[in-house]
């Protein structure tokens, strides 16, 4: 099933702990600034998305249905 | 500790007893009033790990800062019969008062210099400062390890974020820790005065890096002088006030968790050893459980602005929510024996720098000085104890700290 990673860009520091975690649909670039590889993602990535909104200590991430 | 029974019942963070000694009161509400009703202050204090993080996880304006999130007594006994009107840019109080999401905008203003590829660069400037305190201090066989070390390295960090000359590190320091204790009329930290002295004693120095140009080349400041509200630049006294947040938490907490963690390590000699096995690969660890264990804020507040539940507490718009950020770090049900320090326990999680909108803008800063710090000392000092009769921990209601903590060099 398609899902989507959302980032609240206003909350959104560039702690880049969700890279971690997420290292297919997150990196960080040389400035700390937080780039998606990949916002659409399927079943063989849920477990990485879910960690990664878990471990943001923004509380930045959410995972929305569909593509 | 007297006489005063510790009961839940006679939680009242501005109580002597709870600003003396909070732990054993934290304990009882986890135990017997996890969601803790107080009505003098129409407040509830959340006490369990997991209560504080569900509350904190509102990053939606449900919970603002619209009253402080530090008040006195004289603020709280004063009850809301709505949500009160949010603080804005005129007058300003300072950034982290702003909802969301100009709130986000000011705080990414200026919080490049305390991500984590720029603060990896700073590490050797930081070991820098900690040997040159060592070569200093330690030929004097005694000395203050929480101001003489870890203060002044601290301080001396936040005059290059701030673009100010080093020598004026102890200068700041001292003004800035003569702020924090309590004020005794008032009952409780008293942070409005010190802040606004503080800011104002800054705007020279923003005035001027914008005479300079403010290029980006001392970012946290510049950033702060080119952000645009509305299209309009920030006066010299707002950009004053949107930095002191950083400011003076940069100088405040690292140094104290540096001096009580080796402290704490120090008391335990198998675990000290432990350590020194290999201080490369385990100060880091050390130094998680120093943040978990040494952490010196004791809580912050909340007011709720709209109808929210809570840990299964429907909360109405005015009342007070208190996140206990130190209980929490001391939770049965999060952590395992969670009054022993132990220095390579697992630590999952952890709330020192707190979570959502207000997490610690400098919580990778700090968790690099304290590496830092705590590495060199091992490295240079091979044994140390201290005076602890001559120790002092103030009673308090903000940050519970060894403010005095006499290391003796042998």
């Amino acid at each position: 099933m398609a899902r989507k990673l959302m980032v609240d860009w206003p909350l959104c520091d560039g702690n880049g702990v969700c890279t971690v975690e997420a290292p297919e649909l997150l990196a960080m670039d040389d400035d700390d600034n937080l780039v998606v590889l990949q916002e659409v993602f399927d079943d063989a990535l849920l477990a990485q998305a879910e960690a990664a909104v878990r471990v943001c200590p923004k509380h930045a991430l959410k995972i929305a249905n569909g593509a | 500790m007297g006489a005063e029974t510790v009961t839940a019942l006679a939680y009242d963070p501005f109580s002597p007893a709870v600003m003396e000694n909070p732990l054993p009161f934290y304990k009882a509400l986890r135990r017997d009033h996890p969601v803790f009703y107080s009505e003098k202050y129409d407040a509830y204090f959340f006490s369990r790990f997991d209560d504080v993080l569900e509350l904190l996880s509102y990053v939606d304006n449900t919970f603002l800062q619209s009253e402080g999130p530090i008040p006195l007594p004289r603020d709280l006994v004063v009850h809301n019969d709505r949500a009160p009107t949010p603080m804005t840019m005129e007058p300003f109080p300072g950034g982290a008062h702003m909802m969301m999401p100009v709130h986000g905008d000011l705080r990414q203003a200026h919080i490049k210099p305390m991500m984590p590829r720029a603060v990896a660069r700073l590490r050797s400037f930081v070991r820098e400062l900690a040997d040159q305190r060592l070569d200093a201090l330690l030929p004097t066989k005694r000395f203050n390890l929480t101001r003489d070390y870890g203060g002044l390295v601290s301080a001396s960090v936040m005059m290059k974020l701030m673009g100010m000359p080093l020598e004026d590190a102890e200068r700041w320091l001292d003004l800035i820790n003569s702020g924090t204790g309590v004020d005794p009329e008032l009952g409780g930290f008293n942070g409005i005065p010190q802040a606004r002295q503080v800011a104002e004693l800054v705007i020279p120095w923003i005035e001027k890096r914008m005479e300079a140009g403010a290029d980006g080349s001392t970012p946290m400041v510049d950033g702060m002088i080119n952000y645009r509200f509305e299209g309009k630049p920030l006066t010299p006294a707002q950009v004053g006030r949107a930095l002191i947040c950083a400011f003076i938490g940069g100088i405040e907490t690292a140094p104290k968790i540096v001096a009580h963690g080796l402290m704490e390590l120090n008391n335990r000699p198998e675990q000290m050893a432990a350590v020194r096995a290999d201080l490369e690969a385990n100060v880091p660890k050390a130094a998680e459980e120093m943040i978990r264990y040494c952490a010196p804020a004791q809580w912050f507040m909340r007011t709720a602005h709209r109808e929210v539940t809570v840990a299964g507490q429907k909360i109405r718009p005015g009342q007070r929510a208190f996140y206990l950020v130190a209980s929490a770090l001391r939770d049965e049900r999060e952590f395992d024996n969670p009054d022993e320090f132990q220095w390579d326990r697992p630590i999952p999680r952890v709330l020192s720098f707190g979570h959502g909108v207000h997490y610690c803008i400098g919580a990778h800063l700090a968790r690099m000085e304290v590496q830092v710090l705590v590495e060199a000392f091992m490295q240079r000092v091979p044994t140390f104890s201290f005076d602890m009769k001559s120790a002092i921990r103030p009673p308090t209601n903000f940050q519970w700290a060894w403010t005095q903590l006499p290391v003796l060099i042998p």
